[in-house]
């Protein structure tokens, strides 16, 4: 019954983002029917084969060779880096790499909604755009500075610690905790970047409408908003999960010491050479490994999208 | 490698020019019927007169990740080209020793691949084992004991240095000067290493060091494993990457590191405020060298032999000195008269004699670490 309601009484002007995407398809409409078009796209596909498709395929093949014990500077296929990288200090980097990603993308995925929904009850257009610029600003950030800026506010000897008695209080930033917090600082923004627009998308009109039949907010959120946003919320959270996956720099730089292992860092290890020689295709392997549970996060991500882009066509 | 910023002397850079710039305006014949992708020492290939001008010919030196505050290889790099006319071109774009191999491996044949190479010992020797490096030996070499060269001539130790503790004085009310003093309430949250052990030369040698002080060998290097999990556990040691930042902001106000990285870290720190005191430990000495290579497919044979002439002249190793590294020719030099006295006073002590592990002992201690670091330290 609502949705009949809130379609009945949409304003006969379409908003800002369906007429971009009416935009998008009339172009993607255009660029089929001339084929010529086509050539514009060679130095993009050119980049992608050069810079993805061949490292990419020089990781996988490295990852199935292994140096000839016999024949020094020789290679040999082997499956050995693949059983190397399901063993011990390897796995449980990728474990640990796996579980904190999840947790840090809960944590952001949440703080984020509920930040993205409190910035459009202010109802304020300046406040949207500064915090769209912001976002994508602070999305983006992180390395070795992100990392200081942590050790700094809430290292041991840090600000804020000092301040909180936070030391006291058994908090210490060189933990999966710390790390969790610290990824924060980039994928809240982003989660608000993502979210943003659907529940901008979220007509005023179909609230007032469910009210009109007497639903609570409570219920409006529940049977209208959470359906129709929940795929963008998801493929958030997806996203999210893998910004937190991938990160190397700053984490090395907060918890390079040991202790809180992580795939990024084992991979970095393996193909820095470390004191050890010979572990470059273990790295591949685990660099492989990685790269499926990215295939895996995107196949998905893209049906989510998709689904949360039918909504406001 | 490390890239920490340095100021220098820049005395030594005038000193040393005057001091070689005579040997380089002499005979240029047959230069052009010598090898020197074959010679293994400057008299086979016919003196240094020859091999100088056939460096010249060549004209540049190919070089990677030498950096400027890196056992001052910026001066000796400045001095090589002073001296001898030859440019070096320096990539230093990346620099650990699995790149420098990666680069001879990936750029066999090509001009633009390696001459010389500063890799840790293992590196060198499976470098050696897979047939990419040229026997040569310095001129010098009876100078060095032969625990400081490969038996084959493949490489030679360079320079090295001894892990030590460096301590903001300013920031702790003692600074311990052994492993046993570290493990101290005292201490907690404080102390940290620049790099994960089972990762890093630096980290790994510390172990090692803490093993030494806790009744380990260079056999076993588990009771330092387990020294350091104490500390860890006691929340004395902590995970950050500890780097002249960290000290600044009080974060880690020891940390354990080589000597010539934690004296460089000292200079740098200074202007801050930071009273930054390195001893070795009493209790547990570890000292490491890096070993000096040529590549056998040098694009430059007869200069890549004439940086290592330079390198191991009382000249290059005192200049090597003058970034707190010790030379491989240190004692020699100090038994000459040749070596630089202020540079020599502001090394940390030396208190007790060292070992240097062999291969198979640093790549068992090593497969070790790499499987019990992270469990060891997990928080």
């Amino acid at each position: 019954m609502t949705p009949t309601v809130a379609t009945r009484n949409a304003p006969s002007a379409p908003g800002a983002i369906e007429r971009a995407i009416c935009r998008i398809h009339s172009l993607r409409a255009r660029a089929e029917r001339r084929t010529a078009s086509f050539w514009g796209l060679i130095p993009f596909l050119a980049f992608i084969v050069l810079f993805l498709g061949v490292p990419v395929c020089g990781i996988v093949l490295s990852a199935f060779r292994v140096a000839d014990v016999n024949e020094p500077g020789n290679y040999v296929p082997s499956l050995a880096n693949f059983a190397a990288s399901f063993r011990g200090a390897s796995w449980d980097a990728m474990r640990n790499s796996l579980q904190i990603s999840v947790i840090a993308a809960l944590v952001g995925g949440i703080v984020g909604l509920a930040l993205a929904q409190a910035i459009l009850t202010t109802r304020s257009r300046k406040l949207s755009a500064v915090v769209t610029v912001l976002t994508s600003v602070l999305a983006n950030s992180g390395g070795v500075p992100l990392a200081f800026s942590f050790i700094a506010a809430v290292g041991n000897a840090g600000i804020i610690t000092g301040l909180l008695s936070l030391t006291d209080r058994g908090f210490t930033l060189y933990s999966s905790g710390g790390l969790i917090l610290m990824y924060q600082y980039f994928l809240i923004p982003t989660m608000v970047m993502v979210v943003l627009p659907t529940l901008t998308g979220l007509r005023v009109e179909w609230k007032e409408a469910a009210a009109s039949v007497g639903a609570t907010s409570w219920q409006f959120w529940k049977k209208i908003a959470l359906p129709i946003a929940s795929p963008a919320i998801l493929s958030g959270f997806v996203l999210l999960f893998g910004a937190s996956f991938a990160t190397h720099a700053s984490a090395a730089a907060l918890i390079g010491g040991g202790g809180v292992p992580l795939i990024s860092l084992r991979i970095d290890s393996g193909l820095a050479g470390g004191n050890l020689a010979g572990q470059e295709n273990v790295a591949m392997a685990l660099g492989v490994n990685m790269i499926v549970v990215a295939l895996i996060v995107l196949l998905i991500y893209m049906p989510l999208q998709k689904r949360s882009l039918k909504w406001f066509k | 490698m490390n890239t920490s910023r340095r100021r220098y002397l820049p005395a030594v850079l005038l000193v040393s020019a005057l001091g070689l710039s005579g040997c380089t305006s002499t005979s240029n014949d047959a230069a052009g019927d010598v090898d020197w992708a074959a010679a293994t020492s400057v008299e086979t290939g016919g003196g240094l007169d020859s091999l100088v001008s056939a460096a010249q010919a060549e004209g540049t030196l190919n070089v990677m990740g030498l950096y400027a505050d890196w056992a001052n290889y910026g001066v000796l790099i400045e001095e090589f080209t002073a001296t001898y006319g030859i440019e070096v071109d320096n990539d230093t774009s990346a620099g650990s020793s699995q790149d420098q191999v990666n680069a001879i491996k990936n750029r066999v044949g090509q001009s633009r691949s390696l001459d010389y190479l500063d890799t840790g010992v293992s590196f060198a020797n499976s470098a050696s084992a897979e047939g990419l490096l040229a026997e040569y030996r310095p001129a010098t070499v009876a100078d060095i004991d032969s625990s400081f060269t490969d038996a084959e001539g493949m490489w030679t130790n360079q320079y090295g240095g001894y892990v030590t503790i460096g301590c903001d004085a300013a920031a702790v009310a003692v600074c311990p000067t052994s492993f046993a003093q570290l493990n101290d309430p005292q201490y907690v949250g404080k102390v940290a290493l620049t790099g994960n052990p089972a990762q890093g030369e630096s980290g790994f040698n510390a172990v090692w060091a803490a093993a030494m002080a806790t009744g380990g060998s260079l056999d076993d290097i588990q009771p330092g494993i387990e020294f350091m999990a104490e500390l860890s556990a006691r929340g004395i040691l902590i995970p950050v990457e500890a780097n002249a930042g960290t000290l600044e902001t009080g974060e880690t106000p020891i940390i354990i590191n080589w000597d010539y990285l934690n004296l460089a870290v000292a200079d740098d720190t200074a202007a801050a405020g930071v009273d930054f005191q390195v001893v070795i430990p009493t209790d547990g000495t570890m000292a490491s060298y890096y070993a000096a290579s040529i590549n056998a497919d040098a694009p430059h044979p007869a200069a890549a032999r004439l940086w290592i002439e330079f390198m191991y002249s009382d000249e290059g190793q005192n200049i090597l000195l003058n970034g707190y590294t010790r030379p491989v020719r240190f004692d020699a030099l100090i038994q000459s008269g040749a070596v630089d006295t202020a540079a020599a006073d502001k090394l940390p002590i030396v208190v007790n004699g060292f070992e240097l592990p062999s291969e198979a002992q640093r790549s068992s201690a090593n497969l070790l670490l790499a499987e019990k670091w992270d469990a060891a330290v997990a928080s």
